[in-house]
């Protein structure tokens, strides 16, 4: 730990890492109460929770060790390896209705971790390059197709949540690198064009606002005309399709656009969910003492409805203290992201961060019925070693960054 | 316009957006435990929201005409749903409707302790004036609610009953099996024939819906804007079966009279009739078969239950033949035109057994082909000596006996064809020596064949040596129009050669056609028909009446096997059945020889 010491002081983020542990912490006795129940499978899961959140700590004093610059060149090969699992993974059998794990003895890996974690580098890498020179192409077009590749493979896996991740990861590195909002408005304009299409006076209304945003920024004809275009197309030809398709075609893709914790009971988990919060009040029923999970909530009680346990032993105040640690963190983190000197280390920061803060609002607000469910779990606190670990490598990155916010 | 990375700008509102996004999350978490505590809280203490089931109905049966077979009606239950305080109620809903209360209330104890939190069902099926009666009352028998189920319908009765099959509830042996397949207890499970074959098919999946109820156990409506979950029906399995032709063999059959017939359209395995005698009626099952009528069913000593077509295995008599004259054919022992070292004197020697021909005064000499139109035993004794045990066994396997044929039925009989090790395991060793072969060689010992493998043999042999696997199951099609199962086509080809296959079917012509034929009876004037009697040994009482065979003999759009217990000569009974039978099809489908049907479904 001699570099630990040697660059200790002003530097290094203790409150960030302070943030994490204690999240971590409230994580694991989350899990222990919520697993109080007469279920023999679940007797013993905060053991295994704890060994997660240490095994998560090694990973994140490992993570600040590395100097940013081997995450920059080693970008691009971490990036096709990462491509390449989520390949294999849809070759592999299906695990509890998806393909999304790889199963390695000891521990279920799920590709789309590591590959959130290489397309923010390499985004990063692309986006610090082309800061400067830079035509179309370099500055929206190949990040664009870096964040399609995963996003798409992850999406027919299918898991919404994540690849909706890979999105938020791009518009997190993109505003972060200064691209005028204009130019942010023309990128989401495809994704805003099918969203649209809901009924054609909407559709119609985008498309005048496109074409305005064209006039009034004076976008150059060769840029205007293909986006434009593309958008056309977009919009005309999902709902031609849609109509196109039978009524179970139909009904499987929105099962696949929404495919929630369980399709046929996501609407019991989210009103169990409620009431477990609701009847919490300002104080909750105290530690051990919620209720609701002996009711039929399973399995998703201590993994992804892990916020309702708390919501209910702990009461209002208790989310309050969840939420003021997670607004800590993420506040600390753009500390860092603000000072770093280095480009690229400054845009891998804000890019898990983004990611960070996209999974806490996803996961809280579909735990109290304002979002749809989706299998996001709630950072640093839902079982799993999958997700503990790699959210406390992912604060490590940015520690280690905090660590040299000063270098170039 | 900057290009700066993180500006203080941009710093801010990505701060700003987050503050925005906890805040949102802060003040929703607010809503529910300030605001809405209350009525968080109430529904938070134990057993104040119920979700109840939405019962799916089964799918649909429909036959090749499109008839409906069997379907679903609604059956109304009087339910316990409170979980406490639920003597009185129980004792004043057994009042009402003139019950012992006291065998009521024992009921509902013995169930709350096997499931102590689930609904119990008083009184399954209400008829209309019972249900009228609960409904005008219903708001004096607190916890109590009419349940509606889906309760399955046989709308033609006992006709088709083994085809069919019938639902019963899942017991308990069944529902540790099942639960983990969405199945609760007392839910309604297929058992026997197509209903437990096609069960995954033709069950929906329940949906369910919420609702609230007060300290009391009264409904107070569904809970703010949670949507109830619709059942999903079924999927409505389309059959190969010909309802007409179906009925039309029923009826041949007299009261009492007990036996099978198996009618396939040679071309594609669809079995077009599959009939067991006598039958039942699954609607006694719909909501639970009473224990006397059960008993009544077990106990009869002719088995309606038991779906002789698939699950019954019978000597075939002489209709094994065709088997013995393939082997012989395919050996080159013998030519359609062979004689037999001895000519029929109505009895041979062999060993120290003399065995007879069924006409006492003998045939005189034959050759193959008028030894299988006469049915002449002798003959096929001398072959069958001369093919010996195991050679003629090899062959009945190679033509699909002694196995199941693979139909889409549950508890299908292999039939039985012994051979040498068979005799030695069962009646030890050199059992097999002697007159064994000779008797296997008309299909009496030990062989044993379902009316289903006689008529895909038969129906193999009319289609010139393509044997298609007999299915019932044309397609299984959801409510959204999604074909989910489809038709088993799967063929195999009988190891005989085409000018065998030519002999065997100008044989089975001569049967039916020639002066003196057994199977005069099923001649249909202006088709040529082919067949073959048989007369099953019966060590139990009169002997059984056999009769395979397909029309026209080329290109045939039928093959059938139909058998009639005790009824004694092929000849006399069975053979004018299937003529019958026959004609009536090839009558409704025009006479003209029909093409091989399309390779595949749509």
């Amino acid at each position: 730990m001699a570099w630990l010491a040697m660059r200790t002081g002003r530097d290094f983020d203790a409150q960030f890492l302070l943030a994490a542990a204690l999240l971590s912490l409230l994580g694991i006795m989350a899990v222990y109460s919520a697993t109080q129940v007469d279920q023999p499978a679940l007797v013993g899961l905060w053991l295994r929770q704890l060994v997660w959140v240490l095994a998560g700590m090694a990973a994140l004093l490992t993570m600040a060790a590395v100097p940013f610059r081997y995450w920059e060149a080693f970008a691009w090969p971490l990036y096709l390896l990462s491509l390449g699992l989520l390949v294999l993974v849809l070759f592999l059998p299906v695990h509890m209705r998806t393909h999304r794990w790889i199963d390695i003895g000891f521990f279920q890996l799920q590709p789309s971790e590591l590959a959130k974690l290489a397309t923010v580098f390499l985004l990063a890498k692309l986006s610090a390059q082309a800061h400067k020179e830079g035509g179309v192409f370099r500055r929206f077009v190949l990040p664009l197709a870096v964040t399609a590749a995963p996003l798409l493979l992850v999406l027919v896996e299918p898991d919404l949540g994540t690849s909706l991740s890979f999105a938020v990861i791009f518009l997190g590195i993109v505003f972060w690198r200064g691209t005028p909002l204009r130019d942010i408005f023309f990128i989401l304009s495809p994704a805003l064009s099918m969203l649209a299409v809901v009924s054609m006076p909407t559709w119609i209304g985008f498309m005048v606002i496109l074409l305005a945003a064209f006039l009034v920024f004076r976008v150059k004809p060769q840029h205007a005309i293909p986006l434009g275009l593309f958008n056309t197309a977009i919009g005309s030809a999902a709902p031609a399709l849609w109509d196109h398709l039978k009524d179970y075609q139909r009904k499987r893709i929105l099962n696949f656009v929404n495919p929630g914790v369980d399709p046929r009971g996501s609407g019991w988990h989210v009103l169990q969910s409620k009431i477990a919060i609701g009847s919490g009040g300002w104080l909750g029923k105290g530690y051990l003492g919620g209720t609701q999970k002996k009711l039929s909530f399973l399995p998703a009680q201590h993994t992804d409805f892990i916020f309702s346990t708390i919501g209910e032993e702990l009461g209002l105040w208790g989310i309050t203290l969840v939420l003021a640690l997670y607004g800590w963190l993420l506040y600390r983190g753009v500390l860092i992201a603000r000072q770093t000197r280095n480009r690229f280390a400054s845009l891998t920061a804000m890019g898990i961060l983004s990611l960070i803060g996209f999974n806490i609002f996803l996961n809280i607000g579909m735990t109290l019925g304002m979002l749809p469910v989706t299998g996001i779990p709630l950072p640093f606190v839902s079982y799993g070693g999958s997700s503990v670990i790699t959210m406390l490598a992912m604060c490590g990155i940015v520690l280690g960054i905090g660590l040299r916010r000063y270098e170039y | 316009m900057t290009q700066e990375i993180g500006s203080r700008e941009r710093t801010f509102f990505v701060l700003l957006l987050w503050t925005v996004a906890l805040l949102l999350l802060l003040l929703r978490g607010a809503q529910l435990q300030v605001l809405q505590y209350g009525r968080y809280h109430s529904l938070s203490q134990q057993n104040r929201l119920r979700k109840i089931d939405l019962a799916a109905p089964r799918g649909l049966i429909i036959s090749q005409d499109s008839v409906i077979i069997a379907e679903s009606r609604p059956g109304f239950d009087l339910v316990l749903v409170s979980a406490t305080d639920w003597q009185a109620p129980v004792r004043s809903a057994a009042r009402l409707l003139g019950l012992d209360s006291l065998a009521l209330v024992a009921v509902v104890s013995t169930q709350r302790q096997l499931f102590p939190k689930d609904p119990v069902v008083l009184i399954k099926d209400l008829p209309p004036p019972l249900l009228a009666r609960v409904e005008e009352h219903l708001d004096e028998l607190p916890g109590l609610r009419v349940e509606i189920e889906s309760l399955r319908k046989a709308n033609f009765g006992t006709l088709g009953s083994h085809l069919i099959g019938y639902t019963g509830q899942i017991g308990l042996d069944e529902y540790a099996k099942h639960k983990d397949f969405g199945y609760r207890y007392g839910d309604y499970i297929g058992k026997g024939s197509l209903e437990r074959q096609y069960e995954n098919v033709l069950r929906g999946s329940d949906g369910y819906e919420f609702f609230e109820v007060d300290a009391r156990g009264r409904d107070r409506g569904t809970p703010e804007a949670l949507e109830p979950v619709e059942a999903v029906p079924g999927a409505t399995l389309r059959l190969s079966i010909d309802w007409r032709l179906q009925a039309a063999a029923e009826s041949l059959f007299a009261p009492g009279q007990s036996g099978a017939v198996v009618a396939i359209e040679p071309g594609s395995g669809r079995i077009l009739a599959l009939v067991s005698r006598p039958n039942f009626d699954p609607n006694i099952f719909a909501s639970g078969i009473r224990a006397d009528v059960w008993n009544a069913l077990a106990g009869d000593p002719d088995y309606p239950l038991w779906d002789r077509a698939i699950r019954s295995a019978y000597p075939p008599g002489s209709t094994f033949k065709v088997v013995t004259a393939a082997a012989a054919l395919e050996e080159t022992l013998a030519t359609e035109h062979t004689y037999m070292p001895h000519p029929c004197l109505g009895k041979l020697p062999i060993g120290n057994r003399v065995y007879k021909c069924w006409l006492k005064e003998g045939h005189g000499a034959l050759d193959l082909h008028q030894a299988m139109v006469h049915s002449c035993d002798i003959y096929f004794y001398q072959l069958g000596m001369m093919l010996n045990v195991d050679r003629q066994a090899q062959w009945a396997r190679r033509m699909g006996l002694g196995k199941p044929s693979g139909v889409d039925l549950p508890l299908e009989h292999a039939g039985l064809i012994p051979d040498k090790d068979w005799y030695e395991k069962h009646f030890g060793r050199g059992s097999w020596r002697g007159g064994v072969a000779a008797n296997m060689a008309i299909g009496q010992g030990e062989v044993l064949v379902t009316p289903l493998q006689l008529a895909t043999l038969y129906a193999a042999i009319g289609n010139d040596g393509v044997l298609w696997r007999p299915h019932l199951l044309l397609r299984a099609e959801t409510a959204d129009g999604e074909v989910i199962r489809r038709e088993m086509r799967v063929f195999d080809r009988l190891p005989l050669s085409p000018a065998t296959v030519a002999a065997l079917k100008s044989m089975l012509w001569g049967v039916v056609n020639e002066e003196g034929g057994t199977g005069g009876a099923a001649r249909i004037a202006g088709i040529d028909v082919a067949g073959k009697t048989g007369t099953a040994q019966n060590p139990h009482g009169k002997d059984h009446s056999w009769f395979a065979g397909f029309a026209p003999r080329e290109r045939p759009a039928i093959a059938v096997a139909v058998i009639v217990e005790n009824a004694g000569h092929g000849s006399d009974v069975a053979a004018p059945i299937a003529g019958q039978i026959m004609a009536s099809y090839l009558a409704r489908h025009g006479l003209t020889p029909r093409p091989p049907t399309a390779v595949a479904e749509e």
